[in-house]
């Protein structure tokens, strides 16, 4: 199993969860804030889905890149935006109902995100080990 | 001059919404499991789609592999839900066991039917009933808890068959508590362990 996976599994997850998280951290330390905010109350409001919608462009734009038939990088590719663009709704509703005072359940709305985004992440995985396995075996 | 008959109300029957995020984390389970496959085994795991491929079995196996998951999250919303089948969806389930259910019959617990799916007019007394676990359990479980299709063969008291004019060396195989019991327990903890709470397929926010 090559390293570059995990790599790249830790380089979402550290840019996408750990960096905001001690983003938040470090504010509440530097304004002298009680507030010790936890990873579950920071994506409380859908912004997981934010980070999904982040992983979809990034392997869409691989996705372009490759050597696939034009049909099978525009069905990847639209297949891959519309998961990605419901991910990035979660957030998008719950900031509406917040704005509009529409009734707005936080448990549901991060429970939402996290499958979206989850979803997201394990079909941009197949895309992307697909996508290196076909460069592995046109480079021969 | 007798009375006017009043007019039969219809049963409200709850509307279940399953929307992508729902059933997310299945299909994302799949995925996951497509992706693991094709990095442990990076040679055979390919070469078994592509040999399925060129035989014609991958068409069969993904409609079936679809079937059984579309299968998989109807009947987990149902059980979340408590819902009855319609009639529509109930004939598509039991599209699986067709070809058993001519020799045989279902009989599990208040399942005990020769019609093991539920018309309109029995919606609304089972509705008005309560919980419809052990009907939606028997549908995934007529498979396993089969009796041959003699109606004085098999009588039904609580949760326990009757076996009595069976055939003798059936009965060891037919004992419910042997079959049944250990199949529901699996069916169980495969519901719960993939959604642990019963409120993610609440239909309204």
């Amino acid at each position: 199993m090559s390293l570059k996976w995990p790599l790249w599994i830790s380089l979402y997850v550290v840019l996408g969860v750990l960096v905001p998280w001690a983003t938040a951290l470090s504010w509440a330390h530097q304004h002298g804030s009680e507030m010790r905010p936890r990873v579950r109350q920071l994506f409380q409001r859908g912004e997981l889905g934010l980070v999904g919608l982040v992983v979809v462009i990034s392997v869409i734009w691989n996705l372009l890149q490759s050597q696939f038939m034009q049909q099978t990088i525009a069905l990847a590719a639209v297949l891959l935006a519309v998961i990605g663009t419901m991910a990035g709704d979660v957030w998008i509703e719950s900031y509406c109902r917040q704005s509009t005072g529409t009734a707005w359940n936080s448990e549901r709305t991060r429970r939402d995100s996290r499958n979206l985004a989850f979803l997201v992440f394990t079909m941009g995985s197949v895309v992307e080990i697909i996508l290196d396995r076909f460069a592995k075996v046109a480079a021969l | 001059v007798s009375a006017p008959a009043p007019a039969l109300a219809k049963p409200q029957r709850p509307t279940v919404i399953v929307r992508l995020a729902d059933a997310a984390v299945a299909v994302a389970t799949l995925s996951l499991i497509f992706g693991l496959l094709l990095v442990f085994f990076p040679v055979a795991f390919p070469r078994i789609i592509v040999t399925s491929w060129q035989r014609g079995y991958l068409a069969m196996v993904l409609m079936v592999l679809t079937l059984v998951l579309d299968a998989f999250l109807y009947l987990r919303a149902s059980y979340l839900r408590s819902a009855k089948p319609t009639v529509l969806v109930a004939a598509c389930l039991g599209s699986f066991a067709n070809r058993r259910r001519r020799r045989t019959q279902l009989s599990y617990g208040k399942c005990r039917r020769s019609d093991n799916f539920p018309g309109p007019a029995e919606s609304a007394s089972s509705y008005q009933r309560g919980s419809t676990r052990s009907y939606l359990l028997g549908i995934g479980l007529r498979c396993f808890s089969a009796l041959p299709r003699d109606p004085a063969s098999a009588t039904v008291q609580g949760n326990k068959l009757g076996t009595q004019q069976l055939n003798p060396s059936l009965r060891l195989f037919l004992r419910p508590s042997f079959y049944t019991q250990a199949v529901q327990r699996v069916v169980r903890w495969i519901l719960r362990s993939v959604s642990p709470t019963r409120s993610s397929l609440i239909s309204t926010f």
